[in-house]
């Protein structure tokens, strides 16, 4: 058996000489051995593509993330802030009145005006409900 | 740079026009204006109107308000008769009723007039009352801020529908 040194010293003549000799049999799978060979390498090759794919894209993918992650925390910190300083900086009204009393006969007025404006909703209700009484029955 | 300034200018843009947008704000934006009744009532206030005892008010004033006084914060009364003006509050005021969740309580058209009560809270306390009035021209905007009992409210609307009985 020739070891790969003696093979590598060998020269083109002689290589053609070895390859001329009908003698040596060549085995009958060696053509389907090559052929799968080749496939297998190419499937590698063609598999480590992907893999060299899925991590770039991976990587882009963390890289937009963290393009948008600081610019998102920057958004959220400044808008914090400033709404928190925008409601410290609302300045408290004045008073309308000195006098207690008088604040109290406001107060009054006020839930007058409310219960009034209430009143008028119950009593547009109230004349209603005849009407929708009148529909219940009828429906029944 | 140029660009870091432009975002800082608009989110400070953005937050200046939702700074209107709670009682507070509406009153201070519009209060001032010549065409413009308005009434604040503070907490302060509350606290001393709750400690005057047994409060003589005259013919008319039997109302006893004094379960909700005590426990209100700030009331804020904008009455106006601009209608453009009208129309600018009422945007504000929309967009408070929004951005705070209110619950429409109640709405009232008649005669062209329209009313609508709001409050926010639970079932049995309300944080937050408001009543709009709005006819053509005129717009009323109340406003009640504080911790109030549900069954302390509708007493006191009803007492004050008793005494325009």
């Amino acid at each position: 058996m020739k070891r790969l040194e003696d093979i590598e010293n060998l020269s083109i003549l002689d290589l053609e000489q070895i390859a001329s000799d009908e003698s040596v049999k060549v085995p009958a799978t060696l053509r389907h051995d090559i052929a799968v060979t080749a496939r297998a390498l190419e499937m590698a090759s063609k598999e480590d593509e992907e893999v060299k794919e899925k991590t770039a894209s991976h990587n882009r993918y963390r890289n937009i993330l963290r393009m948008i992650s600081y610019p998102a925390a920057a958004v959220a910190i400044i808008t914090i802030g400033m709404r928190l300083s925008f409601q410290d900086s609302i300045p408290t009204p004045k008073d309308t009145f000195d006098d207690p009393k008088m604040a109290y006969v406001q107060m009054e007025q006020v839930f007058g005006f409310i219960s009034e404006k209430m009143n008028t909703g119950m009593d547009i209700a109230d004349a209603a409900e005849p009407v929708i009484d009148k529909t219940i029955n009828a429906l029944r | 740079m140029k660009r870091i300034a432009a975002f800082v200018a608009a989110m400070f843009l953005l937050t200046a026009s939702t700074w209107a947008q709670d009682g507070k704000g509406i009153y201070n934006k519009y209060s001032d204006n010549e065409n413009v009744s308005a009434v604040y009532i503070s907490s302060s206030m509350f606290k001393l109107m709750g400690k005057v005892p047994n409060m003589e008010l005259g013919e008319g004033s039997s109302m006893d308000l004094g379960s909700i006084i005590k426990n209100l914060n700030s009331m804020y009364l904008l009455d106006c008769d601009d209608p453009d003006l009208c129309n600018e509050i009422k945007s504000d005021v929309s967009k408070f009723i929004k951005k705070y969740d209110f619950e429409m309580l109640m709405e009232i058209k008649d005669k062209g007039e329209v009313v609508r009560i709001y409050t926010t809270g639970n079932e049995k306390t309300v944080t937050q009352f408001i009543m709009t009035a709005s006819e053509y021209g005129a717009f009323t905007f109340i406003c009640l801020d504080g911790t109030m009992s549900r069954a302390d409210l509708e007493k006191a609307i009803a007492k004050a529908t008793q005494q325009m009985d």
